[in-house]
């Protein structure tokens, strides 16, 4: 054995050289070593690849992207339908407005013909008082005075009865309706 | 061939192994390697680590690594000093892994002091005869030295295999060990706990 007494570097060496006495390896080591280098051929799973999570990923986007696009385009549908109903009911409600306009002018005009109506018989009414007032007075019509020369140049057919208007009174007569 | 042929080739694990790779026949190569170097190589790993279980296992996996390399084996060097550079290789992983051991674990609160089971340096220089503080003040060598001793005056290496184990050059490699020596012999001489 090595002593270390004078430290001398060859004894340092040969102390050194000697350590490796001192030690053994396990015991069964090559058969550990086997057992692992037959575990290293053994074939091992495929490593996980990007790709595995790649594919769902992608899959996702898909599936997100066309539910998207099918989306917008339900909604911008519903939306136009929505337009459309809403013109279509505003062209009703005109359509009725127009109606209501058109029952009311009629009705308007109804009364009017039958306020026209009864005006004309109050006339005719008056027109008969004022016949029976005063006989020189022509009931509802005359012949137009008129010159005589203007009279004998005219035809007979073109001299016309001439209806009294207002409240049924020759215009010509100033007493009329007095 | 003849006999004396024969049996010094059966002799000589590097041409037995370097046979069988030529036939292509990894288990018998990495079977020859076993035999001829693997007490060595623990050796060699057992004082480079200072740990029984984690030198097994780096020893372990020194020749798992060779079988898995032994056909891109170019023969720029002998089979040894080849597997010694594994060894050299995986002894650094493992401390590299050692180191991010203990900066990953933090030990917060303050262990009792215990003592060390082991016997005392000086129980140890009595019987021992002084490798024990020896193989302690190795220990305390930078790895790069450690290595470098221990290839040199342990394994027996030249200089000019150790370069090819290191990848440095042998002047370097010389100039190492000569600064080791020294240091070698303080820590043997120091009075105390050499630890």
């Amino acid at each position: 054995m090595t002593t270390l007494d004078s430290h001398d570097k060859r004894e340092v060496v040969a102390a050194i050289a000697d350590l490796g006495t001192r030690y053994q390896p396990p015991p069964r080591w090559e058969a550990r070593v086997w057992a692992r280098v037959l575990r290293s051929e053994l074939p091992t799973p495929p490593r996980t690849s990007w790709l595995r999570y790649l594919v769902p990923a992608v899959a996702v986007v898909v599936v997100i992207g066309v539910s998207g696009v099918l989306g917008a385009a339900l909604w911008r549908t519903h939306r136009e339908l929505g337009l459309v109903q809403t013109a279509v009911e505003d062209e009703r409600d005109e359509v009725e407005q127009l109606r209501r306009d058109l029952v009311e002018a009629r009705t308007e005009a109804r009364r009017a013909r039958v306020e026209n109506a009864r005006l004309h018989e109050l006339a005719s009414l008056r027109s008969l008082e004022c016949a029976d007032a005063d006989a020189d007075v022509g009931v509802g019509m005359d012949m137009g005075e008129r010159p005589r020369n203007q009279l004998r140049r005219k035809s007979p057919q073109r001299t016309k009865l001439r209806p009294s208007v207002g409240v049924g009174c020759d215009a010509y007569d100033p007493l009329c309706g007095l | 061939m003849s006999m004396q042929a024969a049996v010094a080739v059966k002799l000589d694990p590097e041409a037995e192994a370097l046979d069988a790779l030529r036939r292509k026949d990894r288990r018998q190569a990495l079977t020859v390697l076993m035999q001829a170097y693997g007490d060595d190589l623990y050796r060699h790993c057992r004082h480079m680590l200072g740990d029984d279980d984690l030198a097994a296992d780096v020893h372990q996996t020194v020749f798992v690594h060779a079988y898995r390399d032994l056909e891109r084996f170019s023969g720029r060097s002998t089979l040894r000093t080849w597997l010694y550079g594994i060894a050299r290789h995986r002894c650094l992983d493992a401390f590299k892994a050692k180191r991010r051991r203990r900066r990953r674990f933090v030990i917060t609160e303050e262990l009792p002091q215990l003592a060390d089971p082991q016997p005392r340096v000086d129980q140890r220089l009595e019987c021992c005869g002084g490798a024990a503080a020896l193989e302690l003040a190795v220990q305390k060598l930078k790895p790069k030295a450690r290595i470098a001793v221990l290839l040199r005056y342990h394994d027996g290496l030249t200089y000019e295999e150790m370069a090819e184990v290191c990848g440095e050059r042998a002047p370097t490699l010389q100039a190492r060990v000569a600064r080791a020596l020294p240091v070698l012999r303080r820590s043997l001489e120091a009075p105390g706990d050499p630890t």
